[in-house]
């Protein structure tokens, strides 16, 4: 049922998870770290949120689980845990989506309702 | 730390919240999560985040799941069209049949009536088991009514009333209208009050200030057209003037047809209500000429039914002893106001509501049996799914989403075709069934469909499922073919047996109910079908027994000579109109027994040749009977094979009363027996008394015509215009129409009964042929083997029949065995047959084999036709 064809909008946490997995390859809990710390602690993804969206990003092909190669070197793994990883599609999504956004907020800065750039 | 791991235990037992699936993935995940937060994090924030985030996610999970389950079920159901088409039609039909019955039930029995709190509402009867004969719900008299009121402590409210038809002017001739004359806490009694005015009060109960009326809303437009200043105007009833007061909603016409036996028959509705009234003689009076009424009471809060009715059978039998001796024996009976209003029909509806339970279990498991042969087809593609993974929990799911799903398709349709049926049933109404005209589709109606529909989808989804899931992958990639037939096979041909069985109930019930109905109608009821009856009731004018007895010697002449009239007689009333009369009696030269009862009539010159009934000895009546010394009477066929058994009946003497007094009265003549009270109870010992020696205001006209009854009406009509223009003709029928009337109910139930028994054989045998079509088709090649092999087509047709008839000869077996015990639920409406009937019990097992036979033809002459080299080909 991998439908990559899915032009559904990607949720908040959605989003934080693609921006947290752009820069490495995590587990559960980092991902939730990372998240939480760029979102000053705002945005706190709670075990039953974060495996129902990751599940879903696998469903839609933007994440992949790593498996025995792909895993991280063996002083780093944390051999119980899953690690995820960004597909291709998955970097094309959150680059599509932070176009999204930057273009709304630029937007939003020609009618004075963001700070004009330095 | 300790209370780490417990926190960790108790997370890991709320994850139970999760879908199967999803949690077998993630849940050491999560668990590992938790575990991490709770070490970094203060505990309570930990706990309170995690809570809302399990009611939050679980469900949307599930949400996810059953999403995904609708649209592959959807799709799935979408690529087979006739066999969801088959499934959605068999659902429709079980449902739409059993809301249709629910909705009866609910307006009849379910859905409160237009009374206040009434299940507080209790009826006083005085039965007397001295008369024999007699209905417990006898009304009690008006002095016992008044004494009740100051001894009983078991009422809020006690009223009484009195049912009357009342005689309007209308246009061109006078109407006449349901009324009562109550009591002044009636209303109050029933908790109800008018629309608008008042209702009637103590003060409105008084001798000299009775004449005001409350009316119904139907009477309020009808005749006054909704004029909103009805109230002041008057209305003439009986000729007498009453001052309107009050106009009550339009759902309250109590009392009418069937709120309690022995009422005005077919009165549908009350539109006027008048004070009683009654003066302090008539309050006390047990002796002269007592009067009597309905009593209607309300329950006292605390006071249960047991005691109200050991107090009034005290109370009762403190006051018999006031009555002359001949007339004592009186006792209460204190009767639910709900029991009266439906207790009879109770049973009745309790049963169609069995029988059309077991059509739609019938259609249900039709409904399972498509799934699970769909099932089977499938076997190959669960069997791969469960290799690749699928758990079991995951398979039994999508197919019983599946099954919901096809089920509130089949509900939705199935709620459409309620309301036709409701059109149907309530057009069927056999005229006795309280507010049947009510039924329609409500809240509760829809919530039962929806539950229903629900339950059958479960409990029909799973059967098949859990068969199907239960599959053999080592067995299945071993043969690696698409032919295994799934563990379903026993499931399926366990369906059939049980719709086979069910349908053999059903049938069983319902033959014994049709050979009860054409028993009832080949009943010899003694008088000619075709024979015009009428009643005419006069009003105050006519004080005198002379006036009555002139009145009516004037128009039965005038009719007599009206064109086409045969003969025409007048009685004190007609066989199946509900008035029944019983008297004391004692024979001369018989051992009398005490309190020695018999129906009596009178009836005048003609009656007897105008109703052909046939005379067996001596002479009909002639009008001047009456006058006759010593005075003469007519007795039936078994009051002469009752009393003068070995010995001439005509020439015998009888009287009445049983007073030392009492004129004895010689018997002129013996008739035939009559069928007066019901189609179905035996003719009653009966005598006739004379019609013009004792006139009362009241009498039925029997006429015998070569014309048309409405031409016949027309010129009666015209006739009793030219006597006295303000006197009506009511009760006009034939008595073919009163035959048709009493049977109605029992026309009603068989014909509702026999409906669904057909509508059972009819499913179970497309059950049938469904389950031998697949079961040929699967055998393909085995029967393709068979034939190369040389076996011939009669061998493979006998196979294929044996297979199919064996199942509904168990069927058969299991039907019969159950049917025998829950025919006794039958009993009590069964005419001239016993629960036993040994025809009924041969006649179903020919004709269900004969079903099955015509279900399995087809498919077994398909079997003849295979073609060993095309089934060969075929694995």
């Amino acid at each position: 049922m991998h439908d990559s064809t899915d032009s559904r909008p990607l949720t908040t946490q959605e989003f934080h998870i693609l921006v947290a997995l752009a820069e490495r390859d995590q587990h559960g809990y980092d991902i939730m770290q990372d998240v939480a710390a760029r979102t000053g602690g705002k945005l706190r993804l709670s075990p039953g949120t974060l495996y129902g969206s990751v599940k879903r990003m696998l469903e839609r092909g933007l994440l992949v689980e790593l498996e025995g190669r792909h895993r991280p070197d063996p002083q780093d793994d944390d051999e119980r845990r899953r690690y995820y990883r960004l597909t291709p599609l998955g970097r094309k999504v959150a680059k599509a989506e932070v176009a999204r956004l930057s273009e709304m907020v630029e937007q939003a800065r020609v009618y004075g309702l963001a700070p004009k750039r330095g | 730390m300790v209370w780490r791991r417990s926190a960790v235990k108790i997370y890991r037992a709320l994850l139970l919240a999760y879908p199967a699936e999803f949690r077998h993935e993630y849940a050491p995940e999560m668990e590992r999560l938790f575990a991490d937060r709770l070490r970094s994090e203060p505990r309570l924030r930990v706990w309170l985040e995690t809570l809302a985030d399990i009611a939050w996610s679980a469900p949307k999970e599930h949400l996810h799941v059953a999403w995904g389950d609708l649209r592959y079920g959807a799709r799935t159901l979408a690529k087979a069209p006739a066999f969801t088409a088959v499934a959605l039609l068999a659902m429709a039909f079980g449902i739409g049949a059993t809301t249709a019955v629910f909705s009866l039930v609910n307006a009849v029995l379910i859905r409160s009536l237009p009374y206040g709190d009434a299940e507080r509402l209790v009826y006083v009867w005085t039965p007397n088991p001295r008369f024999e004969g007699t209905p417990r719900e006898m009304t009690p008299f008006t002095a016992d009514y008044y004494d009740w009121l100051r001894m009983s402590r078991s009422f809020s409210e006690l009223a009484l009333f009195h049912q009357e038809m009342l005689n309007v002017p209308g246009a061109q001739a006078a109407v006449r209208l349901g009324g009562a004359r109550v009591t002044g806490n009636f209303f109050q009694t029933l908790r109800v009050s008018s629309a608008m005015g008042r209702t009637i009060d103590a003060e409105d109960d008084q001798p000299g200030h009775e004449h005001v009326a409350v009316i119904s809303d139907r009477l309020w437009h009808s005749r006054f057209g909704g004029d909103p200043g009805v109230l002041g105007k008057m209305l003439s009833l009986n000729r007498e003037s009453y001052q309107v007061v009050g106009v009550m909603p339009a759902a309250f016409v109590y009392p009418h047809d069937g709120d309690f036996p022995y009422g005005i028959s077919g009165l549908r509705a009350t539109d006027v209500w008048i004070p009683l009234a009654e003066t302090e003689k008539q309050k006390l009076d047990r002796a002269q000429n007592p009067e009597d009424g309905v009593a209607i009471g309300r329950l006292r809060p605390g006071v249960t039914l047991r005691e109200a009715q050991s107090e009034m059978s005290a109370i009762e039998a403190r006051l018999d002893p006031l009555y002359p001796p001949l007339f004592r024996g009186w006792q209460a009976y204190v009767q639910p106001f709900v029991e009266s209003a439906v207790g009879n029909v109770r049973r009745l509806l309790w049963l169609l509501f069995g029988a059309v339970s077991l059509v739609l279990l019938i259609s249900c498991s039709n409904v399972a049996n498509l799934l699970a042969a769909r099932a089977a087809g499938r076997t190959y593609e669960m069997g791969v799914r469960t290799a690749l993974g699928a758990e079991r929990v995951r398979l039994v799911r999508q197919m019983l989403t599946e099954a919901l799903l096809l089920a509130a398709g089949g509900g939705a349709l199935g709620v459409l075709l309620a309301l036709g049926g409701i059109r149907v049933l309530v057009r069927l109404n056999p005229g006795e069934i309280p507010r049947m005209d009510e039924t329609s589709l409500d809240i509760r109606v829809l919530l039962f469909s929806a539950g229903i529909t629900f339950v059958t989808g479960l409990l029909f989804g799973l059967l098949p499922a859990l068969a199907a899931s239960r599959v053999d992958v080592t067995a299945l990639l071993k043969q690696g073919t698409r032919s295994i037939t799934g563990p379903s096979k026993r499931l399926r041909s366990g369906l059939i047996v049980t719709e086979v069985a069910l349908a053999v109930i059903l049938l069983a019930g319902a033959g014994l109910l049709v050979r009860s109905y054409l028993n009832v109608l080949s009943v010899d009821t003694g008088f000619s079908a075709s024979t015009l009856t009428m009643e005419l009731r006069l009003d105050a004018n006519y004080r005198t027994p002379g006036q009555r007895a002139a009145l009516f010697r004037n128009l039965i002449g005038r009719i007599r000579t009206l064109p086409g009239v045969q003969s025409a007689g007048l009685v004190s009333a007609a066989p199946l109109s509900h008035h029944e009369s019983i008297t004391f009696v004692e024979v001369k030269g018989y051992p009398n027994r005490k309190d020695q009862t018999t129906d009596a009539r009178s009836a005048g010159g003609g009656y007897f040749e105008a109703m052909d009934i046939h005379l067996l000895a001596g002479r009909f009546f002639t009008d001047d009977d009456a006058t006759r010394k010593p005075p003469v009477v007519v007795v039936s066929r078994s009051f002469a094979d009752l009393y003068f058994r070995g010995r001439e009946a005509v020439g015998g003497q009888i009287r009445t009363g049983g007073r030392a007094d009492a004129p004895w009265y010689t018997i002129t003549g013996v008739v035939a027996d009559v069928r007066h009270w019901s189609t179905e109870q035996a003719p009653k010992p009966t005598f006739y008394r004379p019609f013009f020696a004792e006139v009362d205001g009241h009498a039925t006209l029997a006429i015998r015509s070569t014309l048309p009854p409405d031409r016949v009406t027309a010129s009666v009509r015209g006739a009793v215009r030219s006597v006295d223009p303000t006197l009506a003709l009511e009760q006009i029928r034939t008595m073919e129409q009163r035959v048709m009337e009493s049977n109605n109910r029992r026309r009603f139930q068989t014909l509702v009964l026999a409906v669904f028994a057909a509508a059972a054989v009819f499913l179970a045998l497309v059950g049938l042929y469904g389950l031998m079509a697949f079961a040929v088709k699967q055998r393909t090649a085995e029967v393709g083997l068979r034939l190369a092999l040389g076996a011939s087509r009669g061998q493979v047709l006998t196979m294929v029949l044996r297979q199919g008839l064996g199942l509904v000869a168990a069927g058969l077996a299991l039907g019969l065995a159950a049917a025998l015990p829950l025919t006794r639920v039958v009993a009590a409406w069964l005419y001239g047959v016993k629960a036993e009937d040994p025809l009924t019990f041969a006649a179903v097992p020919v004709m269900l084999l004969a079903v099955g036979l015509a279900a399995c033809a087809i498919p077994a002459w398909k079997a003849t036709r295979i073609d060993p080299v095309t089934a060969l080909r075929y694995e």
